[in-house]
């Protein structure tokens, strides 16, 4: 068997390993290149802090007396590690983005870098921490006890008296020492311990070998196959559906919870994370290394339960067996693995929880002491690290305490189990915390203190059995014997599991007390600001921070402070950084918010955010928090709305000036081709007689022999043709002048029956000429009450062309047998009427509107000797419309056509002119 | 082309559901289902059943952890935080 000696050597010398390897680690990270330090396997094995000795030993003991129901402990992480991307994936975002260094810092930060909250969670963390430094101490001197037993009960895993104490209490002495050695050398301004990190992967490395090799001995050096193993004694509960029920779920809810909170779990996961990407293998492999130290956790109990002594000690089957089975070697790589697992618990929990408590409670305390001196320059790093050593010791005492007065019969898990619920109270401001922006510090810190204080009286303190504040009857019977308040059956819920009991009140508790506080209370600015940073890490850069608030202070006194805290190199280069970006000035003059900001963020890494933030306060000149800002970011919202709000209304606007552009272009394009209609209309009209008059000229010229008669035929001709291009040109000139409407005509009241008198008598001739009838229909002026008195107000010269021009047209396509045209007026409705009236073949119904179009000449299918340009009816219509009058062509009655005119009588005083 | 990009767009949501489905595989009352006696080749049927899902589980987060890239979803992460001076 293995002596005392051998064993202590053996892990002690394993001791030294572990430093060297942490020292390499330190050495290298100090030169800068951490290569390997860094890499996503050693972020896992790091996490795999996780597996201690509870789950070395206990596990199989707990697999031993209870069936499948330890894998709880494994699958609630599991199952927040493959959904890293909805949390783990936040906390370490904010954990680099706000350079946390621990989870009372990130709990503080998040509710408005509250001091008091810091303390709080400090304070609950190392009493809820104790029981689970008690179980590894527990393990590692039952452990060494057994190892090196020479008794005849050996295999019974018992050690032969009570636990040593004494062998305990030197246990933890050397653990205290080991852990001050390995991780109060120095304080990085990350908190990060880069040797620890690397030793921790070895030991990860160690666990798992060793806790493999036994297994692997029981199945496969034992001889039992898959059939044999199961076919013996086999653990209660492998074919019993009642154990998942609210046992079940409750453990993988605290595993879940401890995974995330437990402060040695936040400082491998979220503090040392160098890298994001290693959450991506962490979320796997982790897992992957729980579930290979699961394999043999069965084979191994029941390989226990069927050949060891009945009564043996389940929780140390992994170094008994081994032991029965004389393989002493593996044995000790099974103690090796053990106690390589307690240390490195021990150790992390420690450095996390002394490093609570110098930032959030020694630290503070000692700014407000007045006796303090904290002037010189390395008065505050040397005072920061005797505090973490002193802090080191106190939880080491705590739980060696723990372990002393706790009954010893209790399985390993049970005892792990406690610590989960505790930490468990974390959760919710934690997790409310980065989901929640409304979550306030208040509900928070009400949340928290009834959780703990519901977890201390249900859980934590029963299990003292009597031996601590509580007495046993207090426990049965309830405190001042009030059966309501019975620790294990609080307010009347009997019947439950006591660690499910104290769950479920621990939790709603805190919920109730953490939603309802933050519901009915406000946030301070800073918290607001804080709050939405966080929720909103992934959207908001924490740069931002630094415009919502507005400070300033002397770079002198600055430059001080970071001397006191980071020491002389290190301030030194964030100066010389800060002036080559910012390009601040020489001494005196005041530096900026941003640098400010990142100084503050520079001190939270070594002394914590809220201390960091007492003493910058301590030297800036003046701080406002624009509440303006805070109430912009949090109408992100509403500024989205407005702008696409905005964006809306002006595409609706381009949308409208587009279509008037369009209708612009279209116009425009219609009257361009009306153009280019009109010129090749006129330069067609103009081109015809121009023909006549050039062919007939040449034949005058030419021709020698030209008869008297012919050349003064052809002549006439041409006098005829330029005397009907003049007139073309004539109507052209008038057509564009009276579209021009740019000369005005002088207008006086005239008798417009005189002017009609006047155009029938100019056209009698062209009428005889044609043997037609012009007759005089029933006159206006000649009739009642207005003989001679009709006025109208317009040009005579121009209705007078109007009138001959009706007047020309009816008698010219007029080609009836008894060819007649009647002109009659009258005055109806104060309006004069002019009525021309012809039985000639009447206007087609779709010539109608053409004959009032320029050059139309509508009767395509009546040839006269005097043809017109085509333009007289459009001249005549304008310059009815010219007058205020109209000129239309009445509805076919079948027998010719009749044109009307039609103005307005005049009756008021003299109007010269037509208003342009 | 197109499969991969849905794919790469599918990711994060995958990610998301899978811990979702783990739950609902690992606990009452589809748990229950399998906890009746039966064994297969000698090991009861509950201790292949959880260990077939933990390691599909496994499986699935590997394979989802190739496709997400928590920096380039969103905002850039933070530079990376070198190792500052130390001091004794």
């Amino acid at each position: 068997m293995l002596t005392t000696n051998v064993v202590l050597f053996i892990s002690l010398a394993y001791v030294a390993l572990l430093f060297a390897v942490a020292f390499a680690g330190d050495l290298r990270a100090r030169k800068g290149g951490l290569g390997w330090l860094q890499s996503p396997v050693v972020y896992t094995l790091s996490i795999s802090l996780y597996c201690t000795s509870w789950t070395f030993y206990g596990a199989v003991g707990s697999a031993a007396r209870s069936g499948i129901e330890f894998i709880t402990i494994y699958l609630g992480p599991t199952l927040v590690f493959i959904g890293w991307w909805l949390l783990l994936r936040k906390m370490v975002r904010i954990g680099r983005l706000h350079h946390i260094t621990s989870i009372a810092d990130m709990i503080s930060s998040r509710y408005g870098k509250s001091g008091s909250l810091a303390a709080l969670t400090t304070v609950i963390a190392v009493i809820v921490i104790t029981p689970y430094i008690a179980l590894q101490l527990k393990a590692v001197t039952i452990s060494f006890q057994v190892i090196s037993n020479r008794s005849a009960d050996m295999l019974s895993g018992f050690p032969p008296a009570q636990p040593d104490f004494s062998i305990a209490f030197w246990i933890a002495a050397g653990m205290a020492f080991f852990t001050i050695l390995f991780g109060t050398r120095n304080i990085d301004a990350n908190e990060r311990h880069h040797g620890v990190v690397a030793a921790i992967a070895l030991e990860a490395v160690v666990k798992l070998v060793a806790l493999l090799a036994v297994g692997l001995l029981v199945v496969f050096g034992m001889g039992l196959g898959a059939d044999e193993l199961f076919a013996g004694t086999t653990p209660p509960n492998l074919h019993n559906s009642d154990i998942f029920g609210a046992s079940w779920i409750t453990q993988t809810f605290l595993a879940a919870a401890a995974v995330i909170c437990l402060p040695r779990q936040f400082q491998m996961t979220v503090v040392e994370c160098s890298n994001e990407q290693h959450l991506r293998t962490a979320s796997w492999m982790f897992p992957l290394y729980m579930l290979l130290i699961c394999i043999f956790v069965m084979p191994i109990a029941i390989a226990g339960l069927n050949h060891l002594p009945a009564g043996s000690n389940p929780d140390m089957f992994v170094l008994t067996l081994p032991m029965w089975a004389d393989q002493n070697m593996i044995a000790l790589l099974a103690f090796l693995g053990g106690f390589s697992s307690a240390t490195s618990m021990v150790i992390v929990s420690s450095i996390a929880l002394s490093t609570m408590l110098s930032n959030h409670i020694i630290m503070p305390i000692a700014l407000r002491l007045p006796g303090v001196s904290l002037d010189v320059n390395d008065d505050i790093r040397r005072f920061l690290l005797n505090s973490r050593r002193i802090s080191i010791v106190l939880i080491l005492l705590l739980g060696f305490l723990n372990f002393r007065l706790s009954p010893q019969s209790e399985a390993l898990a049970s005892i792990g189990l406690i610590s989960f619920v505790g930490v468990a109270q974390f959760l919710p401001a934690l997790i409310g915390g980065l989901f929640w922006r409304q979550a306030n510090a208040r509900g928070a810190m009400a949340g928290m203190i009834a959780g703990f204080a519901v977890w201390a009286y249900t859980l934590f303190l029963p299990s003292f059995k009597g031996a601590f504040i509580l007495s046993e009857s207090d426990i049965s019977f309830g405190l001042w014997q009030q059966a309501l308040l019975r620790p294990q059956a609080l307010f009347g819920l009997d019947g439950l599991d006591p660690l499910v009991h104290a769950t479920f009140w621990s939790m709603a508790i805190n919920i109730a007390l953490f939603v309802l506080l933050s519901l009915s209370r406000g946030q301070k600015p800073l918290e607001r600001l804080q709050g939405t940073l966080f929720v909103d890490v992934f959207r908001t850069p924490a740069a931002d921070a630094s415009r919502f608030v507005n400070r300033s202070a002397t770079r002198y006194d600055l430059n001080v402070l970071a001397q006191r805290i980071l020491g002389p190199d290190e301030a030194l280069q964030l100066f010389q950084k800060a002036e080559q970006r910012h390009g601040l000035i020489r001494d005196n003059s005041l530096a900026d918010d941003a640098f400010i900001s990142e100084l503050e963020r520079k001190l939270a890494g070594s002394i914590g955010a809220a201390s960091a933030r007492t003493m910058i306060s301590q030297v800036v000149i003046g701080e406002t928090i624009s509440l303006h800002e805070l109430m912009k970011i949090a109408d992100a919202t509403q500024r989205i709305r407005d702008y696409s709000h905005q964006l809306e209304q002006k595409s609706r606007q381009l949308e409208a000036t587009a279509g008037q552009l369009k209708d612009a272009n279209d116009q425009l394009t219609l009257l361009d081709s009306q153009k280019d209609d009109f010129l090749s209309q006129v330069s067609h009209e103009v081109r015809t007689p121009m023909t006549s008059i050039r062919s007939l000229s040449e034949i005058l010229l030419d021709e020698q022999d030209i008869k008297d008669v012919q050349s003064k035929r052809f002549l006439h001709i041409i006098h005829e043709e330029s005397i009907r291009m003049t007139r073309l040109l004539d109507g052209i000139l008038d057509l564009s002048l009276l579209e021009g409407e740019k000369t005005a005509w002088p207008l006086a009241p005239i008798d417009p029956e005189i002017t009609l008198d006047k155009a029938i008598s100019v056209c009698q001739g062209l009428a005889s000429t044609g043997s037609l009838l012009l007759l005089n229909g029933a006159r206006a002026g000649l009739a009642g009450s207005n003989a001679g008195m009709v006025r109208v107000n317009a040009d005579s010269d121009r209705l007078h062309q109007v009138f001959i021009n009706l007047i020309s047209n009816a008698i010219k396509y007029n080609t009836s047998d008894k060819p007649f045209v009647r002109v009659t007026s009258l005055v109806e409705n104060d309006y004069y009427q002019v009525l021309v009236e012809d039985n000639g073949p009447g206007i087609r119904n779709d010539e109608r509107e053409k004959i009032f179009q320029k050059f139309s000449r509508g009767w395509a299918h009546t040839r006269s000797s005097t043809q017109g340009a085509g333009l007289g009816l459009a001249i005549s219509r304008q310059i009815m419309r010219r007058l205020g009058g109209t000129l239309e062509l009445m509805p076919d009655t079948g027998r010719g056509a009749c044109f009307r005119i039609k103005l307005a009588v005049y009756r008021g005083s003299v109007c010269t002119t037509l208003p342009v | 082309m197109k499969d991969r990009s849905l794919h790469s767009s599918a990711a994060p949501d995958a990610a998301a559901v899978l811990p979702l489905f783990g739950v609902f595989l690992l606990m009452p009352p589809i748990i229950t289902l399998f906890a009746s006696g039966l064994d297969i080749h000698g090991v009861p049927l509950i201790v292949v059943y959880v260990f077939s899902v933990w390691i599909g589980l496994i499986v699935c987060a590997a394979l989802l952890a190739k496709r997400l890239d928590p920096t380039h979803t969103e905002q850039a992460a933070p530079p990376e935080i070198d190792s500052d001076i130390r001091h004794r």
